[in-house]
């Protein structure tokens, strides 16, 4: 191949180095008018007296929203699709507010600066609610008030398989886990900005996973005209999920709505993590149950989830847990049953992975504790149960294909020089007082797309410029990843052209192929790249076709090479393409253009495998990583130098949320929402993270490619966990692993 | 509107600072000024810098003195020969602050005159028995930084005053500093130990050592120094020198204050310390 699995910078790189790129919170518009929001500073309660009589005075003020003049129909932010079935809880502002950072109202003003004076300015007397901050005092009734539909949603549950008769050597193992909220941390705070013009159509722009599914929820929410409202993609700063639930998008547009000019609204980072949405904390029990010579056999798995506020995502998102259990071992039965409870916390949301990663912690910190508790190496454990190729996936019926975690595993274990390694750590371990050092290694198994869950298709159009260059229409939201130039790779290999001959236009509902589905679920490039290299083979066709009329020759003799066209019967007559359109605009009088539409069909098994190894200071419970390694099944790479970043980038992430990584709250139910307490893996923390990519191109993904940006992420957590309890020979998954929560483990243990 | 005033010269100070009014602010390199004043925490009427002016960036040696002046940052602190050579804990800490960014614009006076319980500097300025000149309208004064804090965040400082020197007396002692953070770099620090050792041979004629940000102001550890007075440094020793700070901990420092924590990993940041001090000897 030309382009695939070769390497090319990020389209807009250049705009972005050099600070040309506009991203929403840059954008200027005619008019344009600024938003800012009033929060709760209580975590719940009712808001008895709203006072905005003195920021209306101040010089510049346009307009105040809040709960009394706004449409106040209950929605759910989550709604991406059209007659999504959802349970709608949130309003624009509420004077029900649930959490601290609840919208209440919002000043739109000439300035941001006017407008956040403004807000300040608004006298809110409460009264107050009790509150809960963690999942189990909904439990215990503490906010039955919260909610009309309830405040725990509890009728999540699966079984899957025939559970197998124990003949009374079965090995049982107990587990916790618990996981703490994260915040996405995207650099791009989020942003959006709407204007309603004179012919009374609504536009929203703003970096987001899905303009078709906001066009969606904004048309619903203020009973409009899905042909009124249009929403453009902006140039994204980072999503990991974070851009794919809707909430400056309904605030804009209700303001552009009533003052009838552009407005413009931009969360600070405090805001961006109060008040978008974070992960969900999970709190998972467990009892894997294991032959003696290491055969899984049975899985029971109970999840406590807290969905925050407002309900979003979190049912689904507990489901969607729920169904991961069978893309990475194979065993024959397993039981699962999940709680949703509200608190009055951040809401929770979308994170990289869409539970994978969450399913990964809690279930490989289980094989972890059951090698250790078999005497098995943790590789050796994984090896015995590994999906193989072909492998049925239990709950389906759905043929894996082409799954590569035994080789991954395999891979691994020689490149990490793991059976060395285990004796260097055990002289080390015995030599050192203060420092423990230790491996762990985590199998992350993940989806391509939706199918067979929920439909899955996509259309991609392609027509020819008078320049022969080719303009390609799909309804991509490239979070900042390289979707554009990997969509530009696999059209010019297909069509043989250069990368820069192709023009990628990103979502935007005025202008690219409908796609209600929306860049979620590791489907973009599966899915839609595959779409994008069909659209191409059939605009190869078409233009083989112009050139038959135009010439009178035969199909079946017309060659393409690069931008030129010929006929094999006539090889000294060669058309560029850019001749082959002028030709076809002034006799055939049709454009050389295509539209393909495909559908998924299938969703093989996709893995990484990855391997940490760490040292603890037992003394401070800091943490060191000292070497790490990702092994990516992947079929294909397409822009190979990014598909290496990505799972780079996805390994520091889960390594910082496994270690550093958490929003936490004050009793009184303020959160510290900053980046001074909220610790990302800084440069010098994060480790220099080695890839290794397996390539089979044995897929129905482009060029036989799988998906690469959530599943890189899916093991990384559980993989630096691993190495923590392997060190200190501990069995601790509440996580963030804090050097807090490390010390407090070892104060236990040396008091026992 | 907010005014400002920027002298350029030791010549103008004395005006600046006679325009401040008790809402003003003297800005060092904002470190923790410029969130507060973009969360409208602060809102001054003035704000003065005193960063043109050139004796407030230097850094000399005069007899048995090192004058740091009050703009000096972070970045110039730890790699001025001098402050390398005689104060080598003052480079340690300096060297420590947040990132390379804030370590170029933080200062010497603004981390005092901070005084947040957490300042870096200021246990290093304890153990050096360090003094601050401070410029008002009407002249200078001197007085020793252990008289500076009266809480966190308030000093001494009156509304027309300034810090503009630190006076470092030439110790006799090798000296280190080592702090704890909840990361490795960038971080706040939840314990900061500063180390001074004057030693016979193998044996410990006298020690000092200060602890920062386990109460508002620096912590004398006289015991603990008594304790190794005559002693080798050995691991045992070392320990027990922990011990000292980790029960002052435990007695003194409230549950929200990450008391556990800091308890426990007393041993972590001593034993550091004295293993910094070592390869000093």
């Amino acid at each position: 191949m030309v382009h695939v699995g070769k390497s090319y910078p990020i389209h807009d790189a250049l705009g972005k180095a050099t600070g040309r790129t506009v991203y929403a919170g840059d954008m200027e518009l005619k008019g344009m008018l600024h938003m800012a929001v009033l929060f709760s500073k209580i975590p719940h309660g009712f808001v008895k007296k709203l006072d905005y009589s003195k920021a209306m005075e101040l010089p510049g003020v346009v307009d105040v929203l809040y709960y009394g003049n706004t449409c106040q129909k209950e929605y759910n932010r989550y709604h991406s699709q059209y007659r999504q079935d959802l349970i709608h809880t949130e309003r624009i502002f509420n004077q029900h507010v649930r959490f601290v950072g609840d919208r209440i109202a919002a000043v739109v003003a000439t300035t941001e600066e006017i407008a956040r004076k403004a807000v300040s300015l608004i006298e809110v007397e409460y009264e107050e609610y009790s509150f809960a901050l963690d999942a189990h005092e909904t439990l215990e009734g503490k906010i039955d008030n919260m909610d009309e539909h309830g405040s725990v949603f509890g009728s999540i549950a699966n079984e899957v398989g025939t559970r197998p008769e124990n003949d009374g050597t079965f090995v049982e193992v107990d587990t916790t886990t618990h996981i703490d909220r994260i915040n996405h941390m995207a650099m791009e705070t989020h942003a959006a900005v709407a204007e309603f013009d004179s012919q009374g159509e609504l536009t929203i722009y703003s970096p987001n996973q899905t303009v078709y599914g906001i066009r969606s929820f904004i048309a619903d929410l203020f009973d409009m005209d899905y042909n009124k409202v249009r929403v453009v993609k902006t140039t994204m700063g980072g999503s990991f999920g974070g851009k794919q639930e809707w909430v400056l998008e309904p605030l804009v547009a209700a303001a552009a709505l009533r003052v009838k000019r552009p407005v413009k609204l931009v969360y600070n980072r405090e805001e961006s993590i109060r008040s978008t949405y974070c992960r969900a904390p999970m709190y998972f029990k467990n009892k894997f149950t294991f032959t003696p010579d290491g055969k899984l056999q049975d899985v029971d798995c109970d999840l406590l989830l807290d969905a925050g506020a407002y309900l979003g995502n979190s049912i689904n998102y507990a489901r969607t847990l729920g169904s991961k259990f069978f893309r990475t071992y194979r065993y024959p039965h397993e039981t699962f049953h999940a709680q949703v409870a509200l608190t009055n916390t951040i809401v929770s949301g979308a994170f990289r992975g869409w539970s994978s990663p969450e399913f990964n912690i809690n279930f490989e910190h289980g094989m972890n504790m059951a090698a250790r508790k078999l005497g098995i190496d943790p590789i050796e454990l994984r090896l015995k149960n590994v999906i193989h190729e072909g492998d049925i996936e239990l709950s389906t019926g759905l043929n894996l294909g082409d799954f590569k975690g035994r080789q991954v595993l395999e891979l691994g274990r020689e490149k990490f020089d793991w059976e060395n390694r285990k004796k260097e750590i055990a002289e080390f371990n015995a030599q050192n007082k203060r420092y423990k050092r230790g491996m762990g290694v985590s199998l992350g198994g993940h989806v391509n797309g939706f199918y067979p869950a929920k439909p899955d298709y996509t259309r991609v159009d392609m027509c020819v410029t008078e320049s022969g260059t080719v303009r390609c229409g799909v309804t991509l939201h490239d979070h900042g990843c390289g979707t554009v130039t990997a969509f530009k790779m696999i059209a010019a290999e297909e069509l043989g052209i250069e990368v820069d001959q192709v023009r990628i236009q990103e979502g935007d509902t005025a202008v690219t192929p409908q796609d209600f589905v929306g860049c979620f679920s590791s489907r973009t490039t599966y899915v839609m790249g595959r779409a994008t290299q069909e659209c191409a083979k059939l605009l190869k066709e078409r233009i083989k076709e112009h050139f038959a009329v135009e010439r009178g020759c035969d199909v079946a003799d017309v060659v393409l090479d690069g931008m030129t066209v010929y006929s094999t019967k006539e090889p000294d007559v060669v058309y560029t393409w850019s001749d082959l359109v002028y030709a076809s605009q002034q006799r055939y009088q049709h454009e050389i253009f295509a539209s393909y539409e495909y559908v998924s069909k299938d969703n093989p098994g996709v893995c990484g495998g990855h391997f940490a190894y760490v040292e603890v200071d037992t003394y401070t419970g800091m943490v060191k990583i000292l070497d790490y390694l990702a092994v990516q099944d992947i079929g294909q790479a397409i822009n190979r130098e990014i598909c290496i970043a990505q799972t780079q980038g996805a390994s520091v992430m889960g390594a910082g949320a496994a270690l550093t990584e958490h929003v936490h709250y004050r009793p009184n139910g303020v959160p510290f929402a900053n980046l001074k307490d909220y610790h990302l893996l800084n440069s010098f923390e994060a480790p220099s993270v080695r890839v290794e990519l397996i390539e089979n191109h044995n897929t129905e993904g482009p060029f036989g490619a799988k998906t690469i940006g959530e599943v890189c992420h899916v093991p990384a957590s559980a993989a630096v966990v691993g190495a923590v309890n392997d060190a200190l020979q501990s069995d601790l998954n509440d996580l963030p692993l804090t050097p807090d929560k490390i010390t407090a483990y070892l104060k236990n243990r040396e008091e026992r | 509107m907010m005014k400002s005033y920027a002298p350029k010269t030791m010549a103008e100070l004395p005006a600046s600072l006679a325009a401040l009014t008790p809402e003003s602010k003297i800005v060092g390199g904002g470190t923790d000024f410029v969130i507060r004043l973009h969360s409208g925490a602060v809102q001054p009427d003035a704000l003065c810098y005193l960063g043109h002016i050139p004796e407030l960036k230097k850094i000399e040696k005069q007899g048995d003195t090192i004058s740091v002046g009050a703009y000096c940052t972070m970045t110039q602190m730890e790699h001025d020969p001098i402050v390398r050579e005689y104060l080598p804990a003052l480079m340690d800490a300096a060297a420590d602050v947040g990132s390379l960014q804030i370590r170029n614009n933080g200062t010497i006076g603004g981390n005092l005159g901070n005084a947040s319980p957490a300042g870096d500097l200021i246990p290093v300025m304890y153990l050096y028995d360090a003094k601050v000149e401070i410029a008002s309208p009407n002249g200078t004064r001197i007085v020793p930084v252990t008289d500076v804090i009266l809480r966190p965040g308030k000093t001494i400082l009156e509304a027309n005053e300034a810090f503009i020197r630190f006076l470092f007396p030439v110790p006799a002692f090798k000296s280190a500093f080592v702090k704890l953070g909840s990361r490795k770099k960038v971080t706040i620090s939840r314990i900061g130990v500063a180390l001074g050792l004057d030693m016979d041979g193998d044996y410990v004629r006298e020690m000092k050592m200060f602890a920062g940000a386990v109460a508002i102001k620096p912590v004398a550890f006289e015991k603990a120094c008594d304790f190794m007075k005559g002693k080798t440094i050995n691991e045992q020793n070392v320990l027990d020198v922990a011990g000292f700070l980790s029960d002052y901990i435990a007695e003194n420092v409230a549950p929200e204050f990450d008391r556990d924590y800091k308890v426990y990993a007393s041993r972590g940041v001593v034993t550091d310390v004295f293993d910094r001090i070592l390869g000093r000897l």
